[in-house]
């Protein structure tokens, strides 16, 4: 305590202005976290929180247990992961070539419209796509006129996985190239003078100088991304989906969703528990990957 | 409710209680855990209560869906106010919110006097968060002798939407209008640009007429632009009940079967009806994009005349051409030249039609858990008073003729000025849709009084091609009555619906109807049979209690 008076002391100014952010911290994250007891007990509004019968993991068994869960669990993974491999580079491809362009009004405009789909909501976007993608919508037509089979974007389950990847592609990259295009701008010049004297060209340079600088940041949101590997997009897939690729595109948040339509909240708190805390798994393990594969370098703490 | 929304619920709800859990160990208290802790509802000794008329009572009153644009002090409201003694705080809420909006409301402790749900599983989920008053049968036989009669004539599976572990939790509201079966809307010039001079009664009439709407450009444009039928997929009442129903099936609905009650989707006949679309769709006639269908994309294949043939319209909302918002006007507006016919359903192999029709069962009523009890007797009393006079029952369900709204053998019944406005109208009225429930008189009208306000064209278009007597009707009302519908049933109908329109769309083996039969009763399936032929046995014991004639099995 000796230590450390002094130098709250010392930081006083700061540690004002952090204090909102904290205390923001405290009463939306943490506070609310003692929620999750709800996931183990019968709550019920009038008996309250305390009242409530205490059920273990009654909850937890009951959605693993219900329905096909295995099968839901399944689905919600490999979305996900389809999601990373492929998408997880495309803001950075995105934010290395739009580097690259020299007339900043252009890049200025490219950059905005592409960021701007982030912005719309997959109600909409799922009504402009169902209409664009249906077996007799003008793509489809645009094919069959090109003498091609007629595609069932939505309604073959492979098809539809592709199609749910790509527009969730498309709805994302301009808004993810943002953070990679901030850390390009905090390159040092010095090095591109360096490389140039060397005789570099511009290849050359993006994959010595730009690449590795953005290494940070790609591990950070990689470690961060796979946190969230149990939302397979809910807005994006509830929108669009539709009988002929249940079978596929049956999500946990899907399943969920048809149990709790009715005031079940310690089913809705379980299945959200089981998600951060596959969530919180994940994380931890890769972060301390990462730290070993590069010897303390890397990761996100 | 999407899960966003219950995340946001949750942690309103949790910061509430951490509030609690503060204060609680401050004072050192800590609740009351374990099983003795659980707070069961007051037991309220009904003798003891009683109702003086004379005594204002204020009730706030949480009316059905569908009156957001309402307005306090409508002249209904002041009407039951003046007659009964009370003084009403109406609570409009927007369909669109309404849950989130309710579930608030009730986590918050604002709970109205009077409220409404027509869900069975959310109102159990009320009764289990303790927010509603048991109301004994005996207090309805006592203080609504009429009502309860007339409930019992109209729609006696109502009951059961607010049945909880033996006992009963409102008061079940009738709709007697919900018996009456969906029309077949035809284009008129479609069918005689194809050369087809009767409206199709029987099922390969249907066909015939699918067929030359398919192949033989019946809107003459030169473009192989149209199908048959665009049915809809977006809820499962509406995917190709027409024909199901031919069969005499209800495909995802319950149904008894030699005194019985089994799921109709999985009896032999649904798969001879899916052999059928099966063709149907391999011969083209069924626009493949059904499959995407949202709400409204079944009217609106046939509003912008992509199908010549729609089936999920009522008279009045498609073909009434006295209402100004029916399909037929609106079509009208868009291309002059357009004509619709009605038609009856596809004639049954038995020579009868049949038709999937919800029956009569309305909302269920529910009073606070923490009302007065002698608020309770007033409204028991104001329901037990309108549905015994017809005459009164019209006047708060529609307002005053002459006043409000006049009747002509023409044009069945007419709003007068300054209501001319639907929307109006039901502002400044309190009214709705004169069939259904008006926001203080909960149930509908009876068929014979809704009969009397017709229009010749009305009355002719409910006795060619839509009658009551036509309508299968699930067997316990609504599926959803049963406890293990809330784990399984929407896993079911989704594993249905893929099953079914994969099939369909030719994207599995018909075979694959036995494997469809296998999984729905291992998901869950079997255990909602075994539950709704045991649920039964209750039904008939609270049928018992509350005299109700138990007619024919349907």
């Amino acid at each position: 305590m000796k230590s450390l008076l002094p130098s709250i002391r010392r930081y006083a100014g700061p540690l004002t202005m952090l204090a909102p952010v904290i205390l923001y911290f405290l009463i939306f994250h943490y506070t609310p976290m003692a929620g999750l007891l709800l996931a183990f007990k019968d709550y019920t509004i009038r008996e309250g929180f305390f009242g409530s019968q205490w059920t273990g993991l009654d909850n937890l068994r009951h959605l693993f247990f219900s329905g096909d869960f295995v099968h839901v669990l399944r689905n919600t993974i490999t979305i996900s992961l389809l999601r990373l491999v492929f998408g997880f580079f495309a803001p950075l491809l995105l934010a290395l070539l739009l580097n690259e362009v020299r007339a900043v009004g252009y890049r200025n405009a490219i950059q905005s419209i592409a960021a701007l789909p982030n912005y719309i909501s997959w109600v909409i976007l799922a009504g402009i796509f169902l209409m664009l993608l249906s077996d007799q919508g003008p793509v489809n037509d645009l094919l069959a006129a090109g003498g091609f089979r007629r595609i069932g974007f939505l309604t073959e389950g492979n098809w539809f996985i592709a199609t749910l990847i790509s527009t969730g592609i498309w709805q994302g990259v301009g808004y993810g190239a943002i953070i990679y295009l901030a850390a390009l701008a905090g390159i040092s010049p010095d090095l591109y003078e360096a490389a140039e004297i060397d005789g570099a060209n511009r290849f050359h340079k993006i994959v010595h100088i730009n690449f590795p600088a953005l290494v940070p940041t790609i591990v950070t949101l990689f470690i961060l991304n796979l946190g969230s590997v149990l939302n397979a997009g809910f807005d994006q897939i509830y929108n669009m989906y539709n009988p002929s690729v249940f079978d596929v595109s049956d999500i946990i948040d899907t399943f969920v969703l048809r149990r709790i339509q009715t005031m079940e909240f310690s089913l809705g708190t379980a299945a959200g528990l089981f998600k951060s805390v596959v969530g919180m798994i994940l994380i931890v393990a890769v972060n301390a990957a990462a730290r070993r594969i590069s010897k303390g370098e890397q990761g996100v703490y | 409710m999407s899960i966003p929304s219950f995340r946001v619920l949750l942690s309103i709800r949790a910061h509430a209680e951490v509030g609690l859990i503060c204060l609680g160990l401050l004072l050192a208290g800590c609740g009351k855990p374990g099983p003795e802790g659980r707070t069961e509802a007051a037991q309220i000794d009904w003798t003891r209560v009683s109702d003086d008329p004379s005594k204002t009572l204020e009730i706030s009153w949480l009316g059905p869906l569908g009156f957001e644009k309402g307005r306090p002090g409508s002249w209904i409201q002041s009407r039951v106010e003046e007659l009964f003694n009370v003084k009403l705080d109406p609570i409009f809420i927007d369909p669109v919110t309404f849950d989130k909006v309710l579930s608030l409301r009730f986590v918050a402790g604002n709970i109205p006097d009077v409220f409404w749900d027509g869900e069975p599983m959310r109102i159990r989920a009320k009764v289990r968060h303790g927010f509603v008053l048991e109301l004994p049968y005996e207090v309805l036989l006592e203080h609504a002798p009429h009502y309860v009669a007339y409930v019992n004539a109209e729609a006696p599976e109502t009951w059961m939407y607010c049945y909880w572990q033996g006992r009963n939790w409102g008061i079940p509201t009738v709709v007697p209008g919900g018996a009456i079966p969906l029309i077949s809307a035809w284009r008129a010039d479609w069918l005689e640009n194809v050369g087809i001079s009767k409206v199709p009664e029987t099922l390969e009439e249907y066909h015939e007429a699918f067929r030359h709407f398919t192949f033989d450009d019946p809107d003459r444009n030169g473009l192989a632009d149209t199908y048959g039928l665009s049915p809809s997929v977006a809820h499962w009442s509406y995917l190709f009940t027409e024909f199901f129903a031919q069969r005499d099936i209800l495909a995802f609905d319950l149904q008894e079967v030699n005194g019985e009650i089994t799921w109709g989707g999985i009896r032999p006949e649904a798969k001879e009806v899916l052999a059928m679309l099966r063709d149907w769709y391999a011969e083209g006639i069924i626009d493949p994009d059904f499959v995407l269908g949202s709400v409204n994309d079944s009217m609106l294949a046939f509003q912008n005349g992509k199908v010549g043939y729609y089936g999920l319209g009522t008279y009045d909302n498609t073909l009434n051409a006295a209402e100004p918002s029916a399909l037929i006007n609106r079509m009208a507006q868009l291309a002059p030249g357009i004509r619709l016919v009605a038609g009856p359903p596809p004639l049954g192999s038995d020579g009868r039609f049949h038709r999937r029709a919800w029956g009569g069962g309305g909302h269920v009523m529910q009073f606070s858990v923490d009302i007065d009890p002698e608020k309770v007797l007033r409204v028991l009393r104001m329901l037990d008073t309108i549905y015994a006079d017809p005459k009164l029952a019209l006047e708060l369900n529609m307002g005053r003729r002459g006043l409000h709204w006049d009747y002509s053998s023409e044009h069945g019944v007419r709003t007068l000025e300054p209501y001319k406005e639907k929307r109006a109208e039901g502002e400044m009225i309190g009214s709705g849709n004169f069939t259904g429930p008006s926001f203080f008189a909960p149930s509908g009208l009876p068929l014979d009084v809704v009969d009397t306000l017709r229009s010749e064209g009305q009355r002719e278009a409910v006795r060619l091609y839509s009658q009551p007597e036509w309508g299968l009707i699930n067997s316990l009302g609504k599926t959803d009555v049963l406890a293990s519908a809330s784990d399984s049933l929407g896993d079911l109908r989704r594993i249905q619906e893929k099953y079914f329109v994969d099939i369909i769309r030719g994207k599995r083996p018909l075979s694959d109807f036995e494997e469809f039969v296998a999984e729905w009763k291992r998901q869950g399936g079997e255990r909602l049979l075994a539950e709704a032929n045991e649920f039964r046995r209750k039904r008939d014991e609270v049928w018992r209690k509350v005299g109700v004639v138990k007619k024919e099995a349907q």
